[in-house]
């Protein structure tokens, strides 16, 4: 694995446009989404995506979708500075973009057009080049067969022909979908094993642990919450295993209580997550919805302290500007909705205190 | 030979005469539309609204039905963007008409598509049956076996690991019968008490159970084979019948269906084009883009329509209400086949230059340059040219020219087909003179890391960013910076000595450093002392980016010199076969082979390490690639 010191250069800088506590702060003291939109467009960050709009025509919807492409045109402009694997590694997290577009145009289709298309098309990602897909045109369809046609020569194709005797008997949107996060997850893993060993270890770190905590938020959920069986749960994880493997996962959706479970998880290496956990519907929802993505945003954040490797300051820097934006949306909806900013601080993903902010 | 200027425009019409007037507007094929919204003065569109959307989308489905129509009579549809003068006058009565045939051909279509889907249900049966064959099972044996449960179906391929993982602990056994695609066919047998256990990982995976049907079942596994072929012929010959009586009603009102596909496609689009718009009871309003040199034909367009008007404004006015402008390449045919090296990096912005010219050039330069022979220049040249012409790819066309530069630079070094004492060289052999060649490679470097400095700075002033302008590392500061840097490094290698007063030069050089260090810090409005830190390690990339530029160009002699190297190489192995029969066919045989290594994989390589150059000593330092395609509205299918 070679350094890239021009990539090191670029993300440093990047990592330097992004917001600090003062700026989350200072965001939930403002009245209205416009103003969050104004005060994002000061800022070096978000002032190239921001600079050619009218704040003040601009929709709260408008804004999550600006912030969202960002996360994307960031990642094409790094692509490219990079080389090798930081190249794979984005390429990874654009497909990841994708399948989100392919999986919105598919329900579209199949639903037949349950918004405007207008709207829905609004909130593809616009992957430029990179994408071979022809998303817009995707929208334009009706049936499955015409999608079916419009993919072929996309490595979508024959997974859409497998499934397509599936939707002889109707649209089976549930299906679809979780073919294409399993497709998705297991080419990432593929793709990672390829990798020389010290970036191996690495993306394995990185995309693992992001693989574990989504397994064990589902397994919560399917098994505790909506209570299906063991053999219903363990067929819908996603294929990126890390600390829990194959095994433990089984063990996981065999454990029959909450306690049991979450007592399994914190014998694990990820016990920081669920320490202090109480059978309370509110606790555990806090744990499975903030803290496992706190541990990631944790985690990312000591990705980009290792200034000598850019494969892993690619990874920190890529989350943190993803999480960045999911705050922001929190913000956003806190604003929007008028909500008190401790209800915004239980969401977020950032450690940020609020408490000087209540009086406000 | 640039990026087209672009006007920003506005075409403001009567409602009654909006598909004469906009379907000249897409046949005129250069307006693209942007959205409305931000464009349009606010007085205008508060008394505009959207409400395209459901005739449009109903004329759209007119349209495919109408495409279906040919499509299943088996013609390919050709729409023609003219507006019927029938249809227009009368178009309720049409309506009525085409609603009928609608309603025939659906129930047509309707028939044809249940006996399709019949006749793939079939089409499965006799696959299973095929397969089923394979396994040497009995389906009376399989149907019938008694203390077991058995299911045979398909679940996509990739879950056939996570479908072991699943029953590993359970006595159920699992056959993979065949594979097909991303599909795999399989066979589950599980002891009746683990049925409900085995259904459930089976639907986790999405497991699509096949049943045969009942009717199908009696009789020996062959007799029932040719039965389910006799049911797929019979299908097939039921949806050929019913589509020829689709047909028939197709060629009875052919003329209109004509005139309706026609008149559809051009509505279609009108309104498709009205959806980027605004409108009221009376009016429609339209923003967009024209390339400047068109205006003029457009403005003719909308003259001949006293119920039009049309409203033009300057690139930089428009570009003020949020809408940046896109970009048209044109270039001479000679540049516009390198087009496609820039496209494979980005696509110039608007307010940059486009650099097809300068990498057209520059790029035959460096190949030519790596690869200097005149024989491997011709046989290229020849390829390329052939390939371009056989499959019209504008690589071939490159490449061709790649060869001809590659002859002339074989001229000048006296190679040919790697021999260098067949022809005189008219400059030197890079052999021979290894320093020579590697100092030109340097000052090449020099030369072509100042001129994308200096498009860097065109670039800066198209943009009016001044600040880049001045202070950038790819600035007049930088370039500052950089030229001195060379002149005190090669007056220390001519002289030994840095020149005088050396104290004073290098106080400039620290001072266009601290301008480079200002820039961002400059830039940053809060949290300075962050900005200049980030600054100071920017600064640090940015000499090291000077450094490796330009040193990277060394590589230019290097394969110069390896070109002479690798087949002197090939010349050894020949001259140690001596004696035999066949010892001088061996020799050429050598030789050959050697000619045809350095011809395919030395020239890739050089190929792949011109466009190395271009992109990333180049392109870094003065192209976005960030783009945006001028894509103008025009009628397709």
């Amino acid at each position: 694995m070679v350094t890239n010191f021009g990539l090191i250069g670029k993300i440093s800088a990047l990592i330097g446009d992004l917001l600090t506590d003062e700026d989350f702060q200072n965001l939930l003291g403002e009245q209205k989404v416009t103003g969050i939109a104004s005060y994002l467009k000061n800022t070096p960050g978000y002032q190239p995506y921001l600079s050619s709009y009218d704040i003040e025509l601009l929709h709260r919807r408008d804004l999550e979708l600006i912030l969202n492409q960002s996360n994307v045109d960031i990642l094409l402009r790094l692509r490219n500075f990079s080389q090798a694997e930081e190249t794979t590694v984005i390429d990874f997290i654009l497909l990841g973009f994708e399948v989100e577009n392919l999986k919105l145009v598919t329900k579209f289709v199949l639903l037949e057009a349950y918004s405007p298309l207008e709207e829905v098309e609004k909130r593809l990602y616009q992957l430029a080049n990179w994408s071979k897909v022809d998303f817009g045109r995707l929208l334009r369809y009706h049936t499955f067969e015409e999608l079916l046609s419009a993919l072929s020569g996309t490595h979508y194709y024959q997974l859409f022909q497998a499934a397509s005797s599936r939707f002889v008997r109707g649209p089976n949107l549930y299906s679809i979908e979780n073919s294409l996060d399993y497709w998705y997850f297991s080419r990432l893993a593929k793709g990672i094993e390829r990798f020389s060993s010290s970036a191996k270890k690495l993306a394995w770190r990185f995309f693992g642990i992001q693989g574990d905590l989504l397994n064990v938020e589902l397994i919560y959920r399917l098994r505790f919450i909506y209570h299906l069986a063991p053999e219903n749960v363990y067929g819908l994880t996603v294929p990126l295993f890390y600390y829990f493997d194959p095994d433990r996962a089984r063990d996981l959706t065999n454990t029959s209580q909450i306690s049991e479970f979450m007592g399994y998880l914190t014998r694990s290496p990820y016990r920081k997550v669920f320490w202090g956990w109480e059978e309370s519907a509110e606790i555990l929802d806090e744990i499975f919805e903030r803290r496992t993505l706190s541990y990631r945003y944790q985690t990312a954040k000591n990705f980009v302290k290792s200034k000598l490797s850019s494969l892993s300051m690619l990874l920190g820097y890529s989350a943190l500007k993803d999480f960045e934006v999911r705050d922001l949306i929190t913000v956003i909806e806190d604003v929007r909705y008028s909500l008190d900013a401790r209800l915004a601080e239980r969401y977020f993903i950032r450690p940020v205190e609020v408490v000087s902010l209540s009086g406000s | 030979m640039a990026v087209e200027r672009m006007n920003g425009v506005t075409i403001c019409g009567n409602r009654k005469y909006q598909a004469e007037i906009l379907s000249q507007v897409i046949s005129f094929g250069n307006f693209e539309p942007v959205s409305w919204e931000k464009v349009i003065p606010k007085e205008i569109r508060t008394s505009l609204n959207q409400e395209t959307t459901s005739r449009s989308s109903s004329w759209e489905e007119f349209y495919r039905l109408l495409v279906k129509l040919h499509e299943l009579s088996g013609r390919k549809p050709h729409p023609r963007p003219v507006l019927s003068k029938t249809i227009g006058q009368d178009l309720e009565k049409f309506w009525e008409l085409a609603q009928i045939w609608e309603k025939e051909m659906s129930q047509k279509l309707e028939e044809i598509a249940q006996l399709k889907q019949e006749l793939r249900r079939l089409g499965y049966t006799r696959r299973h049956l095929r397969t089923l064959r394979s396994l040497e099972i009995e389906i009376k044996d399989l149907t019938e076996l008694q203390g077991f449960v058995v299911k045979f179906g398909r679940i996509l391929a990739m879950y056939f690991d996570r479908l072991i993982e699943g029953i590993n602990d359970l006595p159920v056994l699992v056959i993979e019968v065949d594979r097909e695609g991303e599909s795999c066919w399989v066979l589950v047998i599980a002891l009746p008490r683990m049925e409900e256990e085995t259904n459930r990982i089976l639907n986790s995976i999405h497991f699509e159970q096949y049943t045969l049907p009942e009717v199908i079942l009696p009789g020996p596994i062959e007799e029932v084979y040719f039965r389910v072929s006799d049911q797929i012929k019979r299908t097939q010959l039921e949806i050929e019948k019913k589509t020829i009586e689709l047909k028939e009603i197709f060629y009875q009102n052919r003329t209109y269906i004509y005139d309706l596909l026609d008149h559809s496609y051009v509505l279609c689009h009108v309104n498709q084009l009205l959806g980027t718009g605004g409108m009221s009871d009376n009016f429609f309003a339209l923003a967009g883009w024209v390339p400047a040199d068109k205006v003029e034909k457009l403005e003719k367009i909308i003259t001949e329509h006293p119920q039009a008007l049309l409203i033009i404004e300057e690139d930089r006015e428009f570009e003020k209400t949020g809408e940046e402008a896109p970009t048209l390449l044109t270039n001479f045919s000679f540049f516009q086949r390198f087009e496609v090296l820039v496209k494979m990096y980005g696509f110039p912005n608007y307010r940059e230059i486009d650099p097809t010219p300068v990498v057209a050039l520059s790029f035959l330069f460096l190949f030519g340059f790596m690869f200097g022979d005149v024989g491997h220049g011709l046989v290229l040249s020849l390829a390329g040219f052939l390939y371009y012409l056989v499959a019209k790819s504008d690589f071939g066309y490159i490449l061709g020219w790649a060869g001809i530069s590659s002859s002339l630079f074989g001229l000048l070094y006296g190679s040919f087909f790697g021999f260098e004492y067949i022809i005189s060289p008219w400059w030197r052999r890079p052999m021979e003179n290894i320093s020579y060649f590697l100092g030109v490679s340097v000052f090449l470097g020099v030369g072509m890391v100042s001129l994308a400095m200096i498009l860097g700075m065109i670039n800066s002033l198209q943009r009016k960013d001044w600040r880049s302008l001045i202070l950038g590392g790819g600035g007049l500061a930088g370039f500052g910076f950089y030229w001195l840097a060379v002149w005190m490094v090669v007056s220390y290698f001519l002289r030994g000595e840095l020149p005088a007063p050396a104290f004073l030069w290098v106080g400039v050089l620290l001072i266009l450093l601290v301008l480079v260090f200002l820039k961002d810090v400059l830039e940053t409005k809060t949290n300075r002392g962050e900005a200049a830190i980030q600054s100071f390690f920017l600064l640090f990339d940015e000499i090291l980016r000077f450094l490796s530029n330009t040193v990277s160009f060394i590589r230019l002699s290097a394969f110069a010199v390896n070109h002479a190297g690798i087949f002197l190489a090939f010349l050894a192995i020949s001259e140690t076969i001596n004696g035999g029969a066949f010892a001088g066919f061996s020799r050429f045989l050598v030789l050959f082979l050697g000619n045809l290594l350095i011809l395919g994989l030395e020239g890739l390589v050089v190929f792949i390490q011109t466009l190395r150059l271009e992109y990333y000593e180049l392109f870094s330092r003065f192209f976005s690639g960030q783009g945006r395609v001028f894509q103008p509205f025009r009628f397709r299918h």
